[in-house]
């Protein structure tokens, strides 16, 4: 019968056989959130002068405003984060 | 407006196994109703794709702010082309990447309709997909 002390060793090989694998996936997933990211940003950037302008003009009112407000902060928000805010 | 519903076994793939911040989310179509304790693609009974464009989704950095997480994705158009898709009432969103495809959450747009060719249909998310506290 498997001992504590085997599992335990067994489970701090894993564990380093793990550390040892997570550089590589990072270094994918890293390259991966910056592609998502500038993909947004071109996305979503033309969306968040059209809410806007929208809301601007008065188009949305009660919940339908607290929901358009809150998408065009969140939208803000990322593309602010991300240090790219484009222009008009 | 469609009506956000979440499907309970996401909480633990999301503890467990998934990166919301570079996993790739995708929508699946069904026009057969979800239930709250699916978890995987294959508990959705998807419709055809042949004449529907590309379903996968763009997301944000995720992050957190004062202590709530949240995932914001881009609006999505679905475009039919080269004839029709549907029937669809449902738009369900699943992790990709992860074993399994677990599944986030699902929309009811409230009737079932079908693109005709050249027809679109935005989906909007809404200020994120799904917070967490």
């Amino acid at each position: 019968m498997i001992t504590i002390k085997e599992l335990k060793d067994k489970r701090d090989e894993l564990w380093k056989d793990l550390d040892k694998l997570i550089p590589a996936v990072d270094a994918i997933r890293d390259q991966i959130k910056a592609i998502q990211q500038e993909l947004f940003v071109k996305e979503m950037t033309p969306v968040m002068y059209t809410l806007e302008a929208e809301i601007s003009a008065g188009k949305y009112s009660g919940v339908e405003l607290e929901e358009k407000q809150a998408k065009l902060d969140a939208i803000k928000s990322v593309i602010n984060k991300s240090g790219k805010n484009a222009s008009r | 407006m469609a009506t956000y519903n979440k499907f309970q076994a996401w909480v633990e793939y999301e503890s467990e196994a998934v990166n919301c911040g570079s996993d790739q989310f995708v929508v699946a179509l069904t026009n057969s109703a979800p239930s709250a304790t699916n978890s995987i693609l294959t508990d959705i009974t998807q419709i055809s794709y042949t004449n529907c464009s590309s379903r996968n989704l763009t997301t944000s950095s995720s992050s957190q702010t004062s202590g709530t997480y949240s995932l914001v994705f881009a609006d999505l158009t679905l475009t039919a082309s080269g004839g029709s898709v549907g029937p669809f009432r449902y738009v369900v969103a699943y992790d990709d990447t992860v074993a399994n495809d677990p599944l986030v959450c699902w929309y009811d747009y409230g009737s079932s309709i079908t693109l005709a060719d050249t027809e679109n249909i935005l989906v909007n998310f809404g200020a994120a997909l799904y917070t967490k506290a």
